[in-house]
């Protein structure tokens, strides 16, 4: 395996930007190169609010480490009472090398988990990969959406209890970090974890390599003199994919739900065609809102989608939440919009129509509208070809949307 | 083409992309995080600003990072040192 040099230590050492709080803490752990390390908990010691008889007497911040161990007794880490050394794991990165999985089989589970790890593709030699029913990826989504809604309860003056993660890769310091986690929508067999052969392990590009291809993306992105710029690929690692889909979540029940709300198509306003017809749509996130034109175009005839998204994890999820359209054919491209328009292009037939969606975000955004030869419409031009996102209810909007394209 | 959207009043839009929870700000503020972690830079966070405002001539929102201060950045892969000014 490729060595690569411990990333800057100050990452673990309070970062205090944006939110503040449980939440600063919470992203901590999501920015330092591990995820959590959970152990399963008691049932009565699961999230629970505060308020209800419970065990584990609420600590002075609030937050209650649900931890305990078969008797029903507190202690201080996964493993025990014993401070964080090199024999439960590999603490404060005393060595970069990983191991394989259960390398420290005195890292047992008393409940039954074996195989602890902190962070599989850096504490161990096995690729963290997912295992059913839950990916790292989708983890570490879930692990955002629980805290916002523990941030809700907490805003209503219910503090929940949470469970007081622990990498055996991260540093000491980080161990005691509180977050909760609501544990009974959390498999907590993504800590176990199978051998892998050696070959299919993965490396890290090397650094130099990354640099050299970070500054040239930046110097040819550079919008504005004095401004630097970045492709917006960069912003969707790991991390970057799951806040991202919080935005998308928090902006779909608050000031942007009338985007996600329907679509309202003006009543005869109407596309028919005779011809099949493929349908590309640029930023498609996770397609909750193109669902009901893809719908409706389910109803006249077979249609290819393809969603062109920067976002692997978005993708995955747009996979899964329109499936069960019949007559839908989706194939999407983690490409950036042109990139995945010169895909569809070569994928389409002359006989075909095409059709391409842009939504709010990509509407703004005039420089691929340019480059694409389109006319420069403003956005309010744009929105004023007779659709325009309304409050209507799904079956409302069935009902107004007559989608044929000619 | 198709394109859909409804122009909404600057403030809602603003909140949109600046929300209170601080989520959009963490998201663009990964792009300097992740530099850290990946290239090993030293970019300092905390000398950074989310900042959304909203362009009336192109009817879009931009979103940038503002330096506190200014600052050095240290790339150890290519050796840089890349200067960041304040504002």
């Amino acid at each position: 395996m490729e060595r690569a040099p411990i990333p800057s230590p100050t990452l673990h050492s309070g970062i205090k930007w944006g939110p503040t709080g449980p939440i600063a803490a919470c992203l901590k752990n999501f920015h330092s190169p591990q995820l959590a390390c959970l152990r399963q908990p008691r049932r009565s010691q699961r999230f629970t609010p505060v308020g209800r008889k419970n065990p584990c007497p609420p600590r002075p911040n609030g937050i209650a480490p649900a931890y305990g161990n078969i008797q029903g007794a507190e202690q201080s880490y996964p493993w025990g009472a014993g401070v964080p050394e090199s024999k439960p794991g590999n603490f404060d990165f005393r060595r970069w090398d990983p191991s394989p999985v259960n390398a420290f089989p005195e890292n047992k589970s008393e409940s039954g988990v074996v195989g602890q790890l902190g962070n599989g593709w850096e504490w161990t030699s096995s690729p963290f990969d997912a295992v059913p029913r839950i990916s790292s990826l989708r983890l570490l989504s879930r692990l955002l959406r629980e805290f916002l809604r523990w941030q809700a309860l907490r805003n209503q003056g219910r503090v929940p209890r949470a469970v007081r993660p622990a990498s055996c890769a991260a540093p000491s310091a980080m161990v005691s970090t509180a977050l909760p986690i609501r544990l009974r929508r959390i498999p907590l067999r993504f800590r176990v974890r199978r051998g892998m052969p050696r070959a299919a392990m993965q490396t890290r590009p090397s650094p130099s390599s990354l640099t050299s291809r970070f500054a040239l993306e930046v110097s040819a992105a550079s919008p504005r003199p004095g401004t630097k710029g970045m492709p917006s690929k960069y912003l969707y690692d790991s991390v970057g994919s799951a806040l991202f889909e919080v935005i998308c979540a928090l902006r779909n029940t608050a000031s942007r739900e009338p985007k996600n709300a329907c679509f309202n198509c003006t009543p005869g306003k109407s596309w028919t065609t005779s011809s099949p017809c493929r349908c590309a749509e640029l930023g498609s996130g996770t397609g909750r809102k193109t669902r009901l034109l893809l719908e409706a175009l389910s109803r006249w005839q077979s249609t290819w989608y393809h969603p062109i998204e920067i976002s692997p994890t978005a993708l995955a999820v747009l996979r899964r939440e329109l499936r069960d359209i019949n007559s839908i054919s989706i194939v999407g491209f983690e490409r950036e919009y042109l990139d995945g328009l010169r895909e569809v292009a070569a994928r389409r037939t002359s006989t075909e129509h095409l059709l391409v969606l842009s939504s709010a975000v990509t509407i703004g955004q005039f420089r691929w509208r340019r480059r694409l030869g389109l006319s420069s419409r403003s956005a309010s031009d744009s929105s004023a070809r007779g659709l325009s996102y309304a409050r209507h209810r799904h079956a409302q909007a069935r009902k107004n949307i007559d989608l044929r394209l000619r | 083409m198709l394109g859909i959207d409804m122009l909404k009043p600057e403030k809602t839009l603003i909140s949109a992309y600046d929300d209170p929870i601080g989520v959009t700000a963490a998201f663009n503020l990964n792009l300097l995080a992740r530099i850290n972690r990946e290239l090993g830079a030293d970019f300092n966070l905390q000398q950074f600003a989310h900042v959304a405002l909203f362009n009336e001539a192109t009817h879009s929102v931009e979103m940038h990072l503002r330096s506190r201060s200014r600052q050095e950045s240290h790339h150890p892969g290519s050796l840089h040192i890349r200067s960041v000014r304040k504002g």
